[in-house]
């Protein structure tokens, strides 16, 4: 059996030897894969990319990349290139030197060799006529491609990219996200993204690790994220408009459930869950804004009232109410409801993910990915 | 980006200068007249002798004898002046090689009683050095050091060191781990980091540095006067000597006194007509913080 790129095996990191901010991370990482550690700020998904890198050592656990143990392999040796947020251009050199720094490190190359190593990637990254000018003079775009050109022009098994993007304005964005996942097929690189931006994690990358508090909440490819989202907070964090949760209570009905919540009763087979159910158990429903369908009759619906409607051009969005939980609902944009009356909505049971309420796990049978 | 860079940094035209700008011209020169007035005293005055009449005679003491009493006579100002500018190239090399790397030690790394020494470094910058002078005297008797500059270059640099260490941390305290980091991915040592990456990038700090601490031992006079005897030692004691008069007269005619002062203070501008675009330059580098 072939080891993988990188394995992380129960790596912890800790920087007063007393709260952890990462920690009993398992992670493995396949040649060729562009995995997306994606959470919110401090979650511990940079720290996990510094010790990666091999700025930060691990407290525990261990790191080993294509099978050796690299906790204490110094970052040269690695073989990784890196993308830092800001980019980390030396100010004081021009891009050639910028680009030429990591060679000029490796004592055997002759200036040379560095010539035509420096010349090639940057015609990989289409920065050809930016070589002589020097970083202060470059836009944020030219910036972030120099950045790229340094961080492959040692041709690294591994690229390391630490929010490569956050600089850059929306346009922009989506076209550095293309060049870089076309750069990293074509060239084969095993890439590893940091990333708050779960559309940039779902557009990039082949695996997304969603991380909380330290730990990996799931890992899988982005329509697994979406579609079955492992716990409450994988489904919160994924997705917008983000899904909707209705808490309500889930009871034995005949062969079937039926689960009681404030704005009706919902029929549920038990093909769709996951575990004995013998007594009631309360639950959060999940479901995405436009799984929902408007229908006339008030059975097997939820009762909703309509706070308010935007138009989102491709679609409407109607801001309801149900209870004390705001729903949203999307429809097609041919679809027109009145806003003063109450609308009567039902579940696509294929899309809908049932959690268990206390423990916030996910009890969907995977019938349907 | 580079565009308005352009706007900014290209020759104002005429007639995009601010309206009304001569109000502010105005006011701004009646506040510095406190300053010009005495200044162009000091330059016309160098050029003038005791009747009024323009000269160049008030600079023979640069290279012939100038008598301050009978029998005494102060030595030609090539030798102060070359000490003066020894002392003050020892005292700015000496203070630039220890604080740089101190600050960036304080500044940049993880060691026992870090905070402690950051500490003590605030409180020894506040010392006044007039309070330490008899243990200067002991600490140069000791060192048999007494009556040389080199001992007083020792103290100078010694005193000066806690503000400037402080200072060049802040300078280092300003830039981004990213390069550094960046430089170490890249596979250079932490060492080379330093000298190859963070100093260009604090280039501006450290020639805050070298120009004040230059500027500082040029324009010493407490110590030298104390611990250096004779009228000669540098250029700062050379004028003293010229003022050092019974009643607060001087020794000396005040055109000559005033050629003095004002050929004192030519490197002091010319130290800063060199520095300044350096000194000025805000931190331009191509990382966004």
């Amino acid at each position: 059996m072939s080891e993988p790129m990188i394995r992380l095996e129960n790596i912890g990191k800790s920087y007063d030897g007393r709260t952890y901010a990462v920690r009993g991370m398992d992670l493995t990482i396949e040649k060729g894969d562009f995995v997306a550690l994606l959470g919110p700020s401090g979650c511990g998904k940079s720290t996990t990319l510094m010790m990666l890198c091999g700025l930060y050592r691990p407290t525990e656990g261990s790191i080993y990349f294509n099978g050796r143990y690299v906790n204490n392999i110094l970052p040269k040796d690695r073989n990784i290139g890196m993308v830092f947020q800001s980019y980390a251009l030396y100010p004081n050199m021009n891009v050639f030197e910028n680009i030429a720094f990591p060679l000029k490190q490796l004592k055997h190359l002759s200036k040379r060799e560095i010539r035509k190593r420096v010349q090639e990637v940057a015609n990989t990254v289409k920065i050809p006529e930016l070589l002589h000018r020097m970083p202060s003079q470059l836009s944020g775009g030219q910036q972030q491609r120099v950045a790229m050109c340094r961080a492959l022009v040692k041709d690294p098994d591994i690229l390391l990219l630490d929010e490569p993007m956050s600089n850059l304005d929306a346009r922009l964005k989506l076209e550095i996200r293309d060049e870089i996942k076309k750069l990293q097929e074509r060239l084969a690189l095993t890439a590893i993204i940091v990333t708050h931006d779960q559309e940039e994690a779902m557009a990039i990358s082949s695996h997304i690790a969603v991380i909380d508090q330290g730990s990996i909440q799931q890992y899988a490819a982005p329509d697994v994220l979406y579609n079955r989202p492992k716990n409450l907070f994988v489904a919160s964090f994924i997705g917008t408009p983000p899904m909707n949760f209705i808490t309500g209570t889930l009871e034995p009905m005949g062969e079937d459930f039926v689960c009681i919540t404030a704005g009706g009763n919902i029929t549920i087979p038990a093909a769709l869950i996951d575990c004995d159910l013998l007594t009631s158990r309360s639950v959060v429903l999940g479901i995405r804004p436009h799984n929902f369908k408007v229908v006339q009759s008030r059975e097997n619906a939820l009762t909703l009232s309509v706070d308010y409607i935007e138009h989102l051009g491709k679609e409407n969005l109607y801001r309801c109410q149900m209870a004390e939980t705001s729903i949203r609902v999307i429809t097609a944009i041919d679809e027109r409801y009145p806003t003063d009356e109450p609308l009567s909505v039902q579940i696509d049971l294929k899309m809908l993910n049932i959690f268990d309420e206390g423990s916030g796990d996910n009890i969907t049978c995977d019938v349907v990915v | 980006m580079s565009d308005s860079k352009t706007l900014r940094l290209g020759r104002m035209r005429d007639d995009d200068r601010p309206y009304g700008v001569w109000k502010f011209l105005l006011v701004i020169l009646v506040f510095s007249a406190v300053i010009l007035v005495p200044y162009g005293w000091l330059i016309t005055s160098a050029f003038r002798d005791t009747s009024g009449a323009w000269t160049l005679s008030n600079w023979s003491f640069l290279v012939k004898e100038t008598q301050l009493r009978r029998g005494i006579h102060l030595p030609p100002a090539i030798k102060p002046l070359m000490s003066s500018f020894s002392f003050a190239i020892i005292m700015a090399a000496s203070v630039v090689t220890i604080t740089v790397p101190a600050a960036y030690a304080l500044s940049r790394t993880e060691f026992q009683g870090r905070r402690l020494m950051a500490k003590l470094l605030i409180v020894l910058d506040a010392f006044p050095q007039v309070a330490l002078l008899t243990s200067f005297i002991m600490l140069l008797s000791k060192m048999h050091l007494v009556n040389k500059l080199i001992g007083v270059v020792f103290l100078k640099v010694a005193m000066y060191l806690p503000g400037s260490i402080w200072l060049m941390k802040g300078f280092f305290d300003h830039i981004s781990w990213d390069i550094e980091w960046a430089s170490i991915v890249d596979g250079a040592s932490r060492f080379k980091t330093f000298l190859r990456i963070i100093v260009p990038a604090a280039k501006p700090g450290i020639s805050v540095i070298l120009v004040n601490s230059f500027l500082s031992g040029w324009g010493e006079y407490i110590l030298i006067n104390l611990f250096i005897s004779g009228h000669s030692a540098t250029m700062s004691s050379f004028i003293g000597a010229m003022m050092d008069g019974e009643d607060g007269r001087y020794l000396v005619p005040p055109g000559v006194l005033a050629a003095a002062c004002f050929f004192y203070i030519i490197p002091v501008i010319i130290t800063f007509a060199v520095s300044q675009k350096t000194l000025l330059q805000v931190r331009q580098g191509g990382s966004k913080q």
